[in-house]
């Protein structure tokens, strides 16, 4: 690795999927680092980011998906949204694409030992928590966390991201697994189209009130509904949530609604970022630059920022 | 310390002596003034006011050369631009612009990363300052902490007498640019020295504005959603010319430019003032209209600036102001918060 921060580490891609379709698809590659020295040097906790570059289009941030359990290969899931993006869904097996970081702070993981655990998703913010889950739910460490719960939603079934991975845990006993689409519902909560087959409407007025039948894990709902519905309990319990800023406004005001502390739950605040490393200036939320300062925070922390995000 | 004097005939000798170093040195541009490379010493006009540009890009050029890359068989090479930094001299920068090199410092050097372009150039820049005896209208540094004297971030500091200048050299770095120069000094007398106090207070006296930022913080805190940051931005036409010419401001993009198998990475100068700057890939935006984008400004520099580098964003050179096309001035600005009820 070199002195220099800006400068570009070389990476193979060694696998790649597509996670979800539709107008912006979602594509998962995996790549390992060429040089040893490199792979050595490069340790990330989750939460961390870490800088793609396309060489000759540019760079993006792009939350590191793979937990810190996999030495081999550093995982991320990118949605087609712009030209570096678009680049890299180009990517095939053998493809170099250029590596800088780890960025940003981390998930205090080792404090939330022998707690119960919800994580919530909404979309693509699914990507920077899905190392949260894939951590605790590894063998060597499932044994130091409590029960794990994951909500996910996203606008339709194809959407949604990992779902080969999800739909196996929905068979499984652990973790529990609840997804909801919300593409047939109107601006007035009910559309005149059938549900999708297999994902009932909930009425979202009244979320709370719905009675979920034995082994229902599937809604269309809204992420926030999802969330006061399935009622997670607050006790010794740590969510963490990210999403759209609007999804994350509504799913804290929800889980602070069932009794859960500002101090439980975490998020992670994903904002335009260029550099990486403090410099460049467009992250800041107020006086917090969010890729070195965030891009995790809990919501106590959330509420002191400026209200500006 | 010594200090010494030379003639203002000796000075052109003592600016033709400096080598090895591109010597920048303010020149005439129209009827304003520019930092410039010296190529021959009777073009440095030390008389001047203040230049249009902040010789910032010295340190932090407008457009800077990272890497320059190739795209080869399995993979790409990038070549590591930092080795083209060559030696560099301010000569003759005000203390306002020297300030801001300062403040720069906090945001390029500290923290857990270092910006190895800014140290490689900023190690290399040695700062000749020319104390301020013709403050302009629109200038507070007064207000801000410093003053037309100070000398905070020079490496030598110079002062305009009627028949010369005092030279105090005040680093390590000074010394060495001075080594082969000494002998067109001559020691100051007495009298020069007091006629430098007397030529500080004149200066000091000529101030027309001032800002008051006693309690500012804490009020400005308050009032982070007021209807006044919309007031104040009502005008604004989001050119970012405050911004691009503020010797404060450090915010920057990186592009590649070039094609897909070879080019450059360069960084270049933005603003957060332009909408894009802060635009998510979704299309969501923190800070979605000019009253966002004019707030981050004054905050920036008024607030966050100070929590976390204790030091001010803003060193009261009035560019800014001058240059607005719509009349937005930073001092009315800051001024009239004490003004701004809460629920207003």
């Amino acid at each position: 690795m070199s002195d220099n921060p800006y400068e570009p580490m070389p990476a193979r891609v060694i696998a790649t999927s597509m996670e979800a379709g539709g107008i912006r698809p979602v594509k998962k590659i995996q790549v390992a680092f060429i040089n040893e020295e490199d792979k050595n040097n490069f340790k990330n906790v989750p939460g961390n980011c870490a800088i793609l570059s396309m060489i000759g289009q540019g760079e993006s941030m792009i939350s590191i998906t793979s937990p810190p359990t996999v030495k081999d290969y550093l995982e991320f899931a990118i949605m087609k949204v712009g030209i570096v993006t678009t680049a890299l869904h180009e990517l095939e097996v053998g493809d170099i694409v250029g590596v800088r970081g780890p960025y940003g702070n981390a998930f205090p993981i080792d404090e939330w030992k022998g707690k119960d655990i919800v994580i919530i998703g909404a979309g693509i913010g699914m990507a920077p928590i899905r190392s949260i889950y894939n951590y605790i739910l590894h063998p060597d460490n499932r044994k130091d966390f409590g029960k794990v719960t994951l909500m996910y939603g996203a606008r339709t079934p194809n959407d949604l991201s990992f779902k080969k991975e999800l739909f196996e845990y929905e068979d499984q006993d652990d973790p529990d697994v609840f997804l909801c689409i919300d593409w047939k519902f109107g601006p007035d909560g009910m559309m005149d189209v059938d549900a999708e087959e297999g994902w009932p409407r909930i009425n979202m007025k009244d979320a709370g009130a719905t009675v979920i039948p034995e082994g229902q894990t599937r809604f269309t709902c809204f992420v926030p509904q999802l969330v006061e519905m399935i009622k997670p309990s607050p006790e010794n319990t740590i969510a963490i949530t990210c999403g759209p800023p609007i999804a994350i406004k509504f799913i804290t005001q929800n889980l602070s609604k069932l009794g859960f502390d500002d101090e439980q739950i975490f998020t992670t605040m994903e904002n335009r970022m260029k550099c990486g490393i403090g410099k460049c200036g467009r992250c800041n939320i107020g006086d917090v630059f969010v890729c070195v300062d965030g891009p995790v925070f809990n919501y106590k922390q959330v509420k002191e920022l400026a209200p500006e995000y | 310390m010594t200090t010494y004097k030379i003639s203002k005939d000796r000075m052109k000798e003592l600016l033709n002596s400096i080598k090895g170093y591109d010597v920048y040195v303010p020149t005439e541009l129209g009827d304003k003034f520019q930092f410039k490379v010296l190529k021959d010493a009777g073009d440095a006009r030390l008389d001047y006011s203040q230049s249009a540009k902040p010789p910032k890009d010295v340190v932090f050029p407008q457009n800077e050369v990272l890497m320059d890359y190739k795209i080869v068989i399995n993979g790409f090479e990038i070549e590591q631009k930092l080795d083209a930094v060559g030696k560099y001299v301010i000569f003759g920068i005000r203390n306002c612009d020297a300030r801001a090199l300062k403040y720069l410092d906090t945001q390029m050097l500290n923290g857990k990363f270092i910006d190895p372009y800014y140290a490689k150039r900023r190690e290399n820049t040695t700062v000749v300052g020319l104390a301020c005896n013709t403050p302009l209208y629109n200038c507070f540094c007064k207000s801000v902490g410093a003053g037309p004297h100070h000398k905070e971030g020079h490496d030598i500091h110079l002062t305009e007498l009627d028949d010369g200048y005092l030279v105090e050299i005040i680093t390590d770095k000074g010394k060495e640019l001075m080594a082969n120069s000494m002998s067109l000094l001559a020691e100051a007398s007495e009298g020069d020295t007091a006629k430098q106090a007397d030529l500080k207070k004149a200066s000091e006296d000529k101030f027309v504005r001032k800002l008051d930022i006693k309690d500012n913080d804490a009020k400005m805190q308050e009032i982070f959603e007021s209807d006044y940051w919309r007031d104040v931005s009502d005008g604004c036409i989001g050119c970012g010319i405050c911004t691009l010419l503020c010797p404060t401001c450090f915010c920057f993009d990186i592009q590649d430019i070039g094609s897909r198998m070879a080019g450059q990475r360069v960084r270049v100068w933005d603003s957060c003032q332009y909408p894009e700057y802060t635009m998510h890939a979704s299309s969501h935006n923190p800070r979605p209209t000019k009253k966002e984008r004019q707030r981050q400004r004054f905050y920036h520099k008024y607030v966050y600036s100070y929590k976390n580098n204790q030091m001010l964003g803003c060193v009261g050179c009035g560019r800014c102001i001058n240059q607005c096309p719509t009349q937005i001035d930073i001092i009315d600005v800051i001024e009239g918060v004490k003004g701004v009820t809460q629920d207003e």
